[in-house]
């Protein structure tokens, strides 16, 4: 149901793509485009749940912000239970965009919400890799350590390069 | 940087007040005295919504608006500086944004 509901966001012209984030900024849903990288995402929603906490933390409650970038525009929404991130070109129809987001935020009830939970919990078991087979111990060939194993959130640590914004290092 | 904004008619147009930050959170000017608070959250705001963009090859921002129940505020990244605008929910902040920097 909320693929139809989202598709309804990435229809409209200059859209891009789109994610849901729940409040704990687990990604629930991405259509993002492709040079979002999936290795970023964790950053991503660290750094959209930092910026809507500092502003209700400081300032007052925001629920909605767009962040113009030279290249694109990145649209954040907040309701009750979910984030909504919407990256569009800057040529986009901003009060389209407004419509079709509400829609998007108005269906995501808790109970829409604990059923895409339920669909990521599932998606993640089948792409969970399949139980190795027991086999006799002297055939056994040689296993590799867990620590060798490649999987989804042991990322390889590489340095970061060195940034800087208007002078302060980060 | 205020000085030659016709306040008054802003304000019929939903301005409520702008002030402009340096780097390090310092207020420079401001149109009036009670926007320190709003001051406070630009740098931290310029920071995130460029550490957002940056690893998805974005440059440096440009402009962040953001909406409360019954504010609109745009923040606005200069060379040195801050400038954030406040207006009420009803204004059309681009307009005012164009009389105050242009």
């Amino acid at each position: 149901m909320i693929e139809k509901i989202v598709k309804n966001v990435l229809e409209l012209h200059g859209v891009d793509g789109a994610c849901i984030l729940d409040k704990k900024g687990v990604l629930l849903h991405n259509a993002l485009p492709d040079f979002f990288l999936d290795d970023f995402l964790d950053d991503l929603s660290r750094r959209v749940k930092a910026l809507y906490e500092a502003v209700d933390e400081n300032y007052m409650p925001c629920d909605d912000y767009l962040l113009k970038f030279p290249q694109k525009y990145i649209q954040l929404r907040r309701s009750r239970n979910v984030y909504l991130l919407v990256a569009v070109d800057p040529s986009v129809n901003l009060v389209s965009l407004r419509m079709v987001t509400n829609l998007v935020l108005k269906h995501i009830t808790p109970k829409v919400l604990s059923e895409m939970r339920k669909q990521l919990a599932s998606a993640e078991t089948l792409n969970a890799a399949p139980p190795v087979e027991k086999v006799p111990q002297e055939a056994a060939p040689p296993t590799s350590t867990p620590e060798s194993a490649p999987t989804r959130g042991n990322k390889i640590a590489r340095p970061r390069p060195t940034r800087s914004f208007r002078g302060t290092r980060y | 940087m205020f000085e030659n904004i016709d306040v008054a008619s802003l304000e019929e147009e939903g301005f409520i007040g702008a002030i402009t930050c340096n780097a390090n959170g310092a207020i420079l000017d401001a149109t009036s005295d009670d926007l320190e608070v709003f001051g406070s959250i630009l740098g931290y705001i310029t920071q995130v919504a460029d550490m957002i963009g940056e690893p998805f090859g974005m440059d440096s921002i440009e402009e962040v608006h953001f909406e409360s129940a019954n504010t609109k505020a745009a923040c606005i990244p200069q060379e040195d500086e801050t400038i954030g605008v406040l207006c009420n929910s009803r204004a059309n902040i681009e307009n005012i944004l164009n009389e105050i920097i242009n």
